[in-house]
């Protein structure tokens, strides 16, 4: 609250200064009508780094003529301003967005973190119990496919919604969510074709893209408890599919189920692009950014699927999948996490009056909030390995060190791309990636046989260099004070 | 001749009154070809007016729009501290003109380059703000409280770095290739002009219709921008602003009022000749018949500039007195206004004004919009010379309006003036010209003829198409080698004769004219 003028001018006994003081709160505007477009002249005195603010401010209320300049013995506005720029106390101002600070992360996110993992688990999880055989690249092309979709749908979202196009932006999505349909059936039914694989493949996988980009509209327009409404009848599936034991439930029901949640959640999302719509305000410049989303999307994907092939590669039945699990389980924790950690990083800028102060501050806010969730996720990597020791199986290690390993690296990528560094990131990203799929095609032009084992060791190694390459550039990017 | 018309957020991106005054120059003065080079939010901005055939190309350069995050090599960055710190030197109150040019100019080699953004958000820009914000935190000002607080911050001198990137983006541009510029603001748009006179000399003419200072500061008030971002930005502004009139051949203000702070704020009164705005007078015919229902207008944008919520609380008082009263407010909502709107209107609402205020949205005729009311309003808190009172006036409505910028210099009789945000004072004047018909109508013929007088297109068109041929003409020196002319200061001295300034500026002013209105007894 700024410190009223006229307090200070009261206690003061010149006849003069009162008058100022007066005059001042003639045009003062109380806290409790706090208002956008009223000049508080008092306030604005005070806080006035130049004669000229304060004329401007009294011609505006309506104290600029030649009259009340008069009663003060000047001749006109500009000198009324000087004499008020060198009378009245200098009190710094305070802006209305001085208090106001991202919400820091809190049990809501481990909602929403659970949302965005129920997906993942049901839809793996249900197909397999179904017994349902799909193409060993209907996952991983469904997931880069739908994973990029939804980050250039956040990424249209954000920029438009920026530029308070709303209509635009609804036309925007809109349109994501067309194309993402139309490519992923391009592309599926491409592959297919080349690969012989069957109908229901192609349409596992251009569901799976379409799920994701429309859970992404939903979450861009804040409805994710629509969202969540759309995963029961999937959530369901599931629960049968257990109940019933590998194989016990007809395949056309767990389909029936997955595509039920499917069609709900892309209805809804369209629904949510309804109403008036106009050509987005996008430009040439808008397009970077985007294609960098998309890239970063396809790599996350890309590297997710990685995790899910490895864990399901001892068979098509529910424990396998178990391995896959606990990194899906913990994204309400790193949701929360990160959130947190964003809240402390500008609340170190709100404080420090160093640049060397700031980046101690956001380094150990990073380092607070990664500890935390590696706890939880090596706890739940700890469980899915006893729960499958449990059942008399082998413990799938690789993919659960792959899985962990991964988990952290998403984190420092969280937080990269927290603090505008996404152009960072996606180089860590597509460094990694390029990396990795060379080494398979230099195996496989070679002729060397890669068994599961290599396999393992291979993304064992590609997930370590992802998490040194985000790690090194969180190193960077969360201490550099612009980001603040 | 070619002459290069550079805007910001107007013309020919959006409505209103500069971008009026931009349409009326380009097709008044058809000879001339012209380049438009607008500052725009994100240059996705789409042409909104139908653009004369003299207009060649309009080019868009985003402000806020997406940027390139290059980050620059060692040897610019090492090379971009002593440049940063000589423009904050220029900022500070030992700066002046010649140093900000000096340090502008430095600073469009590293903008060309692509990595102003990144040089300029780097850790140890962020270290020579904090020193800046720490030494003019309080502009020079001296009071018990000044150093209370927890002072400077890294949010500070972050918020004010991202600002001041946004504004320095115009200096990645290409020169404007033209004979003359012509800015249709101060600031930014001064930037271009700079530009084009670095490279060839190109003489500029600065026209200003509100005043681009006085208009930051009522956007920037204290509570909307945080005090570290506003020490930073204002310095920049306020000395951009003095760079802009030091290096302009001509600075045409619209009225006496804007030349008036145009000379506090650094201009030189010789080379400030006021040329009013102008309109075609036989667009703008008279009203023979006035509306069944008393009703008053109002016509303009739905922003917080032209106050609409004053007029809504002087036609609550209006209603009072004249029970059957009704207001037309006419006039689009800008983007980014919206929520404002639904303020004016749940205000509306409040007052209980139900179906008798009626928000019309942007109308395609302005004269039937003028022609509809009895007397039009306007209840600006700041204006340049504004055509919703001359085209009113030309069409024989009396215009009740607030005493703001030049609005003293075009009105009739000095009774029709409040002050702003006077809602009772506005209501009491209102109240009179409705009760007084044989008032409103002496009135409404004194208006036209003053229009038809002094504020014609012809005679605005008049002025600029003389700027720009003394701006142009040889000098009478002899011809200097072409590089030297370059480095020289270029006909800034462009000075009009004198007979032909006073011709510009001379408006009878009424101030001391007796009024009609102060005679009628409420």
């Amino acid at each position: 609250m700024i410190e009223p003028v006229a307090t200070h001018l009261d206690g003061e006994q010149d006849r003069f200064d009162a008058e100022l003081g007066a005059l001042l709160a003639e045009f003062r505007v109380e806290a409790s009508q706090p208002s956008a477009t009223t000049v508080d002249l008092a306030a604005v005195v005070s806080s006035a780094l130049d004669p000229l603010e304060i004329a401007a401010s009294l011609e505006a209320v309506g104290a600029g003529g030649w009259a009340v300049a008069g009663r003060f013995d000047r001749a006109d506005v500009f000198g009324l301003a000087s004499l008020l720029h060198e009378r009245v106390p200098f009190v710094p101002g305070r802006a209305r967005s001085d208090d106001h600070l991202a919400r820091p992360g809190s049990t809501v996110d481990l909602l929403r973190g659970a949302i965005f993992a129920v997906p993942g688990i049901v839809f793996t999880a249900a197909l397999r119990a179904g017994g349902l055989h799909l193409a060993w690249w209907c996952l991983p092309l469904a997931l880069t496919i739908g994973w990029s979709a939804g980050q250039v749908v956040a990424s249209l979202s954000s920029a438009l919604r920026g530029r308070g196009d709303a209509s635009g932006e609804r036309s925007a999505l809109a349109t994501a969510l067309v194309v993402t349909g139309l490519v992923a059936a391009t592309v599926t039914s491409l592959v297919a074709v080349a690969t012989g694989a069957s109908s229901s493949t192609v349409a596992i996988a251009i569901g799976f893209a379409l799920f994701m980009a429309a859970s992404a509209v939903l979450v861009a327009f804040g409805r994710e408890h629509l969202l969540a409404l759309a995963l029961v009848p999937g959530t369901l599936g599931l629960v049968g599919a257990v109940a019933a034991g590998p194989g016990g439930i007809p395949t056309w029901a767990a389909l029936a189920a997955q595509g039920l949640t499917v069609v709900v959640t892309v209805v809804l999302a369209a629904r949510e692009c309804g109403g008036r719509r106009t050509p987005p305000t996008l430009c040439r410049a808008d397009r970077p950014p985007l294609v960098r989303a998309a890239v970063h999307g396809a790599c996350c994907g890309l590297t997710v699927s990685v995790v899910v092939a490895m864990a399901v590669r001892g068979g098509p039945t529910l424990r396998t999948s178990v391995a896959a699990w606990p990194l899906l389980l913990s994204l309400g924790v790193m949701e929360w996490q990160v959130r947190s950690f964003k809240w402390s990083v500008q609340r170190a800028g709100r404080v420090a009056g160093e640049v060397e102060q700031f980046r101690r501050a956001a380094w150990r806010a990073f380092l607070r909030s990664l500890g935390l969730f590696v706890v939880v996720l090596g706890a739940l990597s700890l469980g899915a390995a006893a729960a499958i020791a449990a059942g008399h199986r082998a413990v799938p290690v690789d993919p659960l060190v792959v899985q962990a390993i991964l988990g952290i690296a998403f984190f420092a990528d969280l937080a990269v791309v927290a603090c505008s560094g996404l152009r960072d990131a996606v180089a860590c990203w597509v460094a990694v990636v390029a990396s990795g799929a060379a080494a398979a095609g230099i195996a496989l032009v070679a002729g060397v046989d890669v068994g599961p084992s290599l396999a393992g060791h291979g993304a064992l190694v590609a997930s370590l260099a992802l998490l040194l390459a985000l790690g090194a550039t969180a190193h960077r990017v969360v201490r550099t004070a612009a980001f603040s | 001749m070619r002459v290069a018309l550079l805007t910001e957020g107007t013309y020919p991106f959006h409505q209103g009154g500069v971008s009026v005054w931009c349409d009326q120059l380009v097709r008044g003065l058809s000879r001339h070809r012209f380049d438009v080079h607008g500052l725009c939010a994100t240059g996705a901005e789409q042409v909104v007016w139908n653009l004369p055939r003299n207009v060649d190309h309009v080019t868009r350069l985003a402000l806020w729009g997406p940027a390139e995050l290059r980050r620059p090599s060692r040897a610019t960055a090492r090379s971009f501290a002593p440049l940063l710190d000589r423009l904050l030197a220029a900022l500070g109150p030992a700066g002046d003109v010649t140093t900000l040019t000096d340090s502008l100019r430095e600073l469009r080699e590293v903008a060309r380059a692509g990595v102003l953004r990144a040089a300029l958000l780097g850790d140890d820009s962020v270290d020579a703000v904090l020193a800046f914000l720490q030494a003019n935190w309080s502009a020079g000002r001296s009071g018990v409280d000044a150093l209370a607080g927890p002072g400077p911050t890294v949010a500070d001198a972050v918020g004010g770095l991202h600002l001041l990137e946004h504004a320095l983006r115009p200096l990645a541009a290409d020169a404007p290739a033209a004979d003359v510029c012509q800015t249709a603001a101060s600031g930014l748009s001064v930037l271009l002009a700079l530009l084009a006179k670095w490279d060839d000399g190109t003489p500029y003419v600065l026209t200003e219709h509100g005043l681009y200072l006085r208009e930051w500061f009522l956007a920037q008030s204290p509570s909307s921008l945080p005090h570290g971002s506003r020490v930073l930005l204002l310095a920049f502004y306020r000395r951009l602003i003095e760079v802009g009139y030091a290096h302009a051949g001509i600075v045409a203000p619209a009225s006496e009022y804007n030349r008036r702070w145009q000379v506090r704020s650094g201009s030189d009164p010789a080379r400030t000749t006021v040329v009013r705005n102008g309109i075609a007078v036989d667009d703008f015919p008279t009203a023979d018949v006035e509306p069944d229902e008393p009703t008053l207008v109002f016509v303009g944008r739905i922003n917080p500039l032209k106050d609409p919520k004053t007029l809504l609380r002087a036609f609550a008082l209006v209603r009072e007195e004249v029970p059957g009263a009704r207001l037309r407010i006419y006039g689009a909502t800008p983007e980014g206004d919206e929520a404002y709107h639904a303020e004016c209107v749940a205000l509306a609402g409040e007052l209980g004004l139900g179906g008798s205020a009626v928000f019309e949205g942007r109308v395609e005729s302005v004269v039937d919009a003028y022609h509809s009311g009895h007397v039009v309003v306007l209840s600006s808190i700041s204006e340049g010379f504004p055509y919703a009172v001359i085209e009113a006036m030309a069409c024989g409505r009396p215009t009740v309006a607030t005493d703001v910028g030049g609005v003293s210099e075009a009105v009739v009789d000095p009774g029709l003036l409040v002050a702003p945000r006077d809602h009772v004072a506005m209501a009491e004047v209102c109240v009179k010209l409705l009760r007084n018909p044989a008032v409103r109508r002496r009135l409404g013929v004194l208006s036209r003829e003053r229009a038809l007088e002094h504020f014609t297109l012809d005679r605005c068109l008049a002025g600029y198409r003389e700027f720009y041929a003394t701006l142009t003409s040889p000098p009478p020196a002899p011809e200097l080698p072409r590089r030297q002319k370059l480095t020289s200061e270029p006909r800034v001295g462009g000075r009009l004769p004198q007979r032909r300034r006073r011709e510009l500026a001379s408006v009878g002013h009424h101030a001391a004219s007796r009024s009609l209105l102060a005679e009628v007894s409420s």
